[in-house]
């Protein structure tokens, strides 16, 4: 199935979370600033900007912790946050930083969280086996979080936040300083979660994670900067990318960053990636112009072409000012 | 509001709250090593009792009848001898630096008058920089006096004038000096429930409620602030738990703590202060549950309040200090201006004190204390709709 037949079939979908012109300040700051979106069910839905975009404030709002200033959010069809008492079973919610007991075991902080939601006690020891089993916490159950690893920790958070089987849950950073094998088991959990109808609402800032999601929303200062497949995302900055292998490649990326055209130049390895201004119609003929500059200037030129974007680039298009139109 | 629903959601937050409790070792101290030190300390520091004055006596008259009269003085237990200076000067500057509390000075013709029964004068300095210490002198004096008269007077009924006499030795140190005149009229005194007017008895009980003031307020305040500074607030909130089951589940544990710590003075009180138990344990540990409650709702209140640990402290003792100081703890209810009782009928250690030395000393019952017990009802529920209306499951 092509990324954008998903993407068809996501708009005929149920919408499981409607967010219409959210706002929320905190004294003068705006930390979320007229916001609106549609997460629909059984998708991953990334949530990507730089800290201090709002990430935490919105997922905040929707779980019903923090009151919005103004707008409306409705989450499985409840008013937020009037109907948050309705609604709390029925999602999971795992903060940014680690907010389970650290002196009670994993096992004990299981044992709680599937109580507190309600589970009788049969239902119970069933499903804290089952967790337990599926997140591999067997070795650790009677161990304390305050000795476990981020990535251990975060494993028991996940489980924590789906001992009640919520169908839709929220991640707020999970895998924040979390080292690259937990962070891929911890995605591959995801996924797994998602395949049994789970709608997922996560927030990040590594770039490989977001890339993962089903649909993406790019948040800055708390405004909506983008929002679609991270294809769409990326397809919107066709065009815009040129890729140079020059010598001295230090002098020549600082000579191309001075250049008009060029919005954004990052060194990768021996190449130097550049991101185009808006204005600039054709990156074939920006490449080989740009080529004739550095040889202009006594560089050694090895390659000089257009190239495909990647989300770095929508991102740092965004922190740049620009508005991102997902092509459809 | 929503109300409890679940109770097995009560049961399971005050099931955690044990179990943090009970891996807490330092909160578990505060448990038991609070009521055990307090109590010893207030038990035998706060005493009013004076004993033990450190005294200088100077004996000019040296002999059998004045080496009798310090026998005497020491035998009351409010004077001991420490020293026992030649001249007057040397026993003052002894006052003077602090190495005595009081000089008794004996005149040389002390045994001369004595036995002519024409009235012995004899100065007693005190230094009455501690006013408790010099009134305890005095009446300690006064008493050995009057005993004197009393014994000379049998044998001079006809000579109709004092025996003993105290001169007005005017010092910075003395205190108002004594003219002690063979009495024509006596009030006794009788002191009951108290006999011997032991601090402790009177103190225990009112401990009981000091001891359990800071304990339980401070242990609710910080129970949920905690939950707030380690984050784990957020996780609480964002689960089906509803406020009143969380703050009803918060409030569980510690009122069991109350009555270990109850248990705790009173059989501590029982043993090494010898307190009576006039009335019945129950009744005491029925009144201690109402003040309990009051207790733990206004802990609640502080946590609602507050956001870190420290504020919460600094909340808690805005409290304990004018219930320490108001509540006839440490002052007599009834010599306090008028304001300062209004204030003090507003705390629930002051309903419990009455209520918990009426129990214990005088053998009242429960039903003299409806009024204490309405009032520490009357509080709870003012902290409680106070705590239910400013506590919230949100993060703003």
């Amino acid at each position: 199935m092509s990324l954008e037949m998903t993407a068809t079939i996501h708009k005929i979908a149920e919408k499981v979370i409607e967010v219409r012109n959210l706002g929320r300040s905190f004294g003068n700051l705006r930390a979320v600033d007229n916001l609106s979106l549609d997460v629909h069910r059984g998708e991953v839905f990334g949530f990507l900007g730089p800290n201090g975009a709002g990430k935490s404030t919105l997922i905040r709002m929707l779980v019903g912790l923090l009151l919005p200033s103004s707008g409306e959010a409705r989450v499985l069809g409840l008013s937020m946050p009037g109907d948050a008492d309705r609604l709390r079973a029925k999602v999971g919610y795992m903060t940014q930083k680690f907010s389970l007991y650290e002196d009670l075991s994993v096992e004990e902080n299981l044992e709680f969280a599937a109580e507190i939601f309600g589970l009788d006690r049969w239902a119970r020891k069933k499903r804290i086996a089952e967790v337990i089993d599926e997140y591999g916490l067997k070795e650790r159950k009677n161990q304390r979080p305050a000795v476990l690893s981020g990535g251990w920790k975060q494993r028991l958070a996940l489980a924590v936040a789906t001992v009640h089987k919520p169908e839709l849950l929220f991640l707020d950073e999970p895998t924040a300083g979390v080292d690259p094998d937990s962070r891929r088991l911890f995605w591959e959990k995801l996924f797994q979660l998602a395949g049994e109808g789970v709608t997922i609402l996560v927030s990040t800032h590594y770039m490989d994670e977001a890339v993962r999601c089903h649909r993406l929303c790019m948040v800055k200062e708390g405004r909506l900067g983008a929002l679609g497949t991270p294809y769409q995302l990326m397809e919107s900055l066709n065009d815009r990318i040129v890729e140079i292998i020059a010598h001295p490649a230090d002098r020549a990326l600082k000579f191309l960053s001075q250049q008009e055209d060029v919005a954004c130049a990052t060194q990768m390895g021996n190449r130097l990636h550049l991101l185009l201004k808006p204005r600039v119609p054709n990156s074939d003929a920006a490449a080989e112009q740009l080529g004739g500059l550095l040889k202009g200037k006594n560089f050694r030129v090895k390659m000089a072409e257009s190239a495909e974007p990647n989300l770095e680039d929508v991102f740092m298009a965004l922190i740049l000012g620009e508005t991102i139109h997902a092509t459809d | 509001m929503q109300p409890i629903k679940s109770w097995r959601r009560v049961l399971s937050v005050a099931r955690k709250e044990i179990r943090q409790l009970m891996r807490d070792a330092l909160t578990m101290g505060f448990v038991v090593g609070v009521p055990a030190v307090q109590l010893l300390l207030f038990g035998y520091a706060i005493n009013q009792d004076v004993r033990q004055v450190k005294t200088a006596v100077v004996d000019h008259s040296r002999s059998f009848i004045s080496r009798q009269l310090t026998d005497q003085l020491e035998a009351t237990q409010t004077f001991r001898i420490t020293a026992r200076p030649t001249g007057d000067e040397e026993a003052r500057d002894m006052l003077k630096r602090g190495e005595v509390q009081t000089v008794v000075i004996v005149p040389p013709d002390y045994t001369r008058s004595y036995y002519r029964g024409r009235g012995a004068e004899i100065s007693i300095l005190v230094d009455a920089g501690d006013p408790v210490l010099a009134r305890a002198v005095r009446a300690s004096a006064n008493g050995l006096m009057d005993t004197h008269n009393r014994r000379l007077q049998r044998f001079d009924m006809e000579s109709g004038e004092s025996a003993l006499r105290v001169p007005r030795h005017r010092t910075s140190f003395t205190t108002e000096p004594d003219l002690v005149r063979q009495a024509f009229l006596r009030f006794e005194v009788i002191n009951l429930y108290n006999p011997e007017l032991r601090t402790p008895v009177f103190v225990v009980p009112a401990l009981l409620g000091v001891i359990l003031t800071t304990t339980m307020i401070l242990m609710t305040a910080l129970s949920i602030v905690r939950e707030r500074e380690r984050g784990s607030f957020e996780f609480l909130i964002a689960t089906p738990v509803s406020r009143l089951e969380l703050m009803a589940g918060k409030i569980i544990p510690y009122i069991g703590i109350g009555l270990i710590q109850i248990v705790i003075v009173v059989v501590t009180g029982l043993f090494l202060f010898r307190v009576p138990v006039a009335g019945s344990l129950i009744d005491l540990g029925i009144v201690s549950i109402f003040f309990i409650a009051a207790n733990l709702t206004l802990g609640l209140v502080i946590s609602s309040v507050t956001a870190t640990q420290y504020q919460a402290t600094q909340l808690s003792f805005f409290f304990f200090l004018p219930s320490v100081l108001l509540s006839g703890f440490m002052f007599p209810f009834q010599s306090m201006p008028q304001p300062a009782q209004w204030l003090g009928e507003t705390l629930p250690l002051t309903h419990f004190i009455r209520a918990a030395r009426g129990i214990l000393l005088r053998g009242t019952t429960l039903m003299e204390h409806l009024g204490e017990i309405g009032a520490m009802l009357l509080f709870t529920l003012i902290a409680f709709g106070l705590a239910a209306r400013l506590f919230k499951k949100r993060l703003d």
